[in-house]
């Protein structure tokens, strides 16, 4: 009889590990990357790159086809936004190790390029500068590949973690930051280490290059400006330091690039509040959050100007960003007021950097049946999505709310 | 389940920081204090898991009295639950308490362990003190193992069927009357092999880092039990104890006794000998368990 108690509890050991299972079922791995090169999206999902023509059909405005999609054979798990060549190319990490090259007229696989094998998953994007690819390691350092065949040309293994950043090259230099608490200099082509700038946490961010200063935020809710010259007086001894910082409410997470215009930093945080920062003093200039819908800003922000929006025509220059909480907004780059929040709201989070091409502000969702979405940044409305459970096939826009 | 694992999530990564940021010592460690944490629960279980066992051969009695009858075999039985003080479900309620415990445990672990972009945003939304933000990600590289991958040279693997193994060895209790072809029987034979089979398969698709946290639960398990006198070592050699025969409870000051000394069940065997003393017989020196040996043989 004391027998039978113990299947039982072999059943409850079965659930358990089933639960187990269930519960922490993967969380995913990342979302669609999308980058521009002014007309075109490109966008990189799961196992596809596609780009979609933003200029649509005079006879039906409201449609835009996917223009080429390129499928990669097995699972390579494209997630990096893509890097988009004046030569005619697209480059796009992935998960299983390689770095993929395609055609950006027609898709497919880059004429003469061998997809080089790295030692760990591609999460950051890629960054082409002349005739060389730099793109960072998922476990650690960035490498440099030739432009055209592939074949790795440097790398540098220097960092403890990986690099989630595009490597940044200004002038002779490449500068990227790594989870591993630091920012990189390293000089281009060779990638020799130059110098590094703890930074005291984490950071995914790409760094933003304004008149010898490097802007970044970082996991610990800092946005840092970093004196590459070393001539700041904060800088000891003519070595690259930090000369500013700027804390979030609560540390919230600072994942996006911040954008600069006209001497402000705009960004956002994992909190879902957004900032207009003065790049030169560090001063708040405003802060701006929908406490309604609590979701943070994981992507870059957008900034769009010389429009008219509908609801504040005198809002020439409008902040957007797009939330976890699946809502887009608006906010004047003058005072942080809300000028729209998106008529709809999306089928899912929304975590991609926000892209202005025209009058539309591009993003992709976690959603295949809304990958990526076109918004009006004057009215807040949708102009077009795209249905990658119908691909190649023009989709009608969602009807535009109140 | 958030309300747990943002808890658990947080508490590990406080741990990860207090433990010079080595991972694997902050896994053992909060495991440990875990299964610390809920030992009265455990001990709970345990404790009426084996007053149900001690009544067993009553109720089985009962059973076979009342076969036809649902109705009589109902009251018979809560009878026989009130008499001895038994409340069938007291077994039951500590691993429902336990259970959700567990599995906030378990996702904390999995989730601190983030390695791709969704995977550290989900962490970041579960990290209740902002400060501890800039411990991620953790350093997950442990040896030959990134932890935060499954492990692709199978030595956890083979750690964690061993010690499931080990742990169904050493803590199902075997009867040696038990007829091998009971169905019953032959299902808790092949779920000892089954069971870490399974966790072995399991290993192999998640983080390897809760693969360390299965060997240390097992590891933790067997001594929670040792402690409470419940492992018995002759199992893993195929040497089962002897079951207490049937019986009948002796009621004390109006309270049903079922403890006897050393906190055995005391219940008096139908050839007049307690149950306690035949326990005790089962623990007997090496000796006395030859002569027994012999005497099965004759």
């Amino acid at each position: 009889m004391k027998l039978q108690i113990w299947p039982r509890r072999f059943g409850a050991a079965v659930i358990l590990v089933l639960v187990l299972a269930g519960c922490t079922a993967p969380v995913g791995e990342s979302w669609a990357g999308i980058s521009t090169d002014g007309r075109y999206v490109y966008v990189s999902n799961k196992e596809q790159v596609f780009r979609v023509d933003t200029i649509g059909n005079a006879g039906d405005p409201t449609h835009r086809a996917i223009d080429w999609l390129s499928q990669a054979v097995g699972k390579p798990h494209f997630y990096a936004p893509a890097a988009v060549s004046p030569d005619g190319a697209v480059y796009v990490g992935a998960y299983d190790k390689k770095l993929y090259a395609f055609n950006s007229d027609k898709g497919g696989a880059l004429s003469g390029w061998a997809p080089p094998l790295t030692e760990d998953k591609i999460i950051g994007p890629a960054t082409v500068a002349g005739s060389l690819v730099y793109v960072g390691m998922g476990n650690k350092g960035i490498r440099a590949f030739d432009a055209k065949s592939g074949v790795q040309t440097a790398s540098y293994a220097g960092t403890q973690f990986g690099v989630w950043s595009a490597p940044l090259v200004i002038g002779d230099s490449v500068y990227f930051t790594s989870l591993d608490h630091s920012l990189y200099a390293l000089t281009a082509g060779t990638l020799t280490y130059k110098w590094q700038v703890a930074l005291g946490d984490g950071s995914a961010g790409t760094p933003i290059f304004d008149n010898g200063t490097l802007f970044v935020g970082t996991f610990g809710g800092k946005l840092l400006a970093i004196d590459t010259t070393g001539a700041d007086p904060a800088c000891k001894d003519h070595v690259p330091c930090v000369v500013r910082s700027f804390s979030t409410k609560d540390n919230a997470w600072i994942w996006g690039s911040p954008q600069l215009d006209e001497g402000v930093l705009y960004f956002g945080d994992l909190n879902g509040a957004v900032y207009a920062v003065d790049a030169k003093t560090f001063t708040t200039k405003w802060t701006a959050a929908d406490k309604d819908n609590a979701g943070g800003i994981r992507g870059s922000v957008a900034i769009a100007t010389g429009i008219k929006p509908l609801t504040k025509p005198d809002a020439s220059k409008v902040i957007i960003v797009g939330s976890e909480s699946k809502n887009v907004y608006a906010y004047d780059a003058r005072d942080g007021s809300l000028v729209w929040k998106s008529a709809l709201v999306m089928n899912d989070k929304i975590l991609s950097d926000v892209l202005v091409v025209k009058n539309d502000a591009i993003f992709t969702t976690l959603d295949d049946n809304q990958i990526v979405v076109a918004l009006n940044v004057i009215s807040g409305q949708i102009d077009w999505q795209i249905n990658l459970n119908q691909p190649l096939k023009p989709l009608p826009t969602a009807t535009p709310g109140s | 389940m958030d309300f747990l694992t943002n808890p658990f999530t947080t508490a590990l990564l406080f741990l990860y920081q207090l433990l010079g940021q080595n991972i694997v010592l902050t896994i053992i460690v909060f495991t440990l204090l875990i299964r610390l944490l809920t030992f009265p629960l455990t001990y709970q279980q345990i404790k009426s898991t084996k007053m149900m066992q001690a009544i067993q051969p009553q109720l089985k009695e009962i059973q076979e009295k009342y076969k036809g009858d649902r109705e009589k075999l109902a009251a018979a039985q809560m009878e026989l639950y009130q008499k001895n003080g038994v409340n069938p479900f007291a077994g039951c309620l500590p691993l429902v308490v336990q259970f959700p415990i567990l599995i906030g445990l378990y996702a904390a672990i999995s989730r601190a362990l983030a390695a791709t972009p969704l995977q550290v945003l989900d962490l970041s939304h579960r990290i209740l003190i902002p400060g501890l933000g800039n411990l991620i990600p953790l350093q997950n590289s442990f040896w030959v193992w990134n932890l935060a991958l499954p492990d692709a040279t199978f030595i956890l693997t083979i750690l964690v069927v061993a010690s499931s193994w080990l742990q169904q060895k050493l803590l199902t209790p075997t009867n040696p009357n038990a007829d091998p072809k009971d169905p019953t029987v032959a299902m808790t034979r092949n779920m000892t092999v089954m069971m870490p089979l399974m966790v072995g398969f399991f290993s192999t698709q998640v983080p390897s880092g809760l693969t360390i946290y299965w060997i240390v639960g097992n590891l933790a398990s067997i001594l929670q039990y040792a402690a409470m006198g419940r492992v018995d070592i002759r199992n893993l050699f195929g040497r089962p104890a002897p079951t207490p025969a049937i019986v009948e409870t002796t009621r004390r000051k109006g309270k049903a006794e079922i403890s006897g000394p050393a906190g055995r069940p005391t219940v008096t065997s139908t050839s007049g000998t307690s149950s306690a003393e035949r326990l005790d017989e089962g623990r007997v020196t090496p000796a006395k368990a030859k002569a027994k040996a012999k005497a099965r043989a004759k």
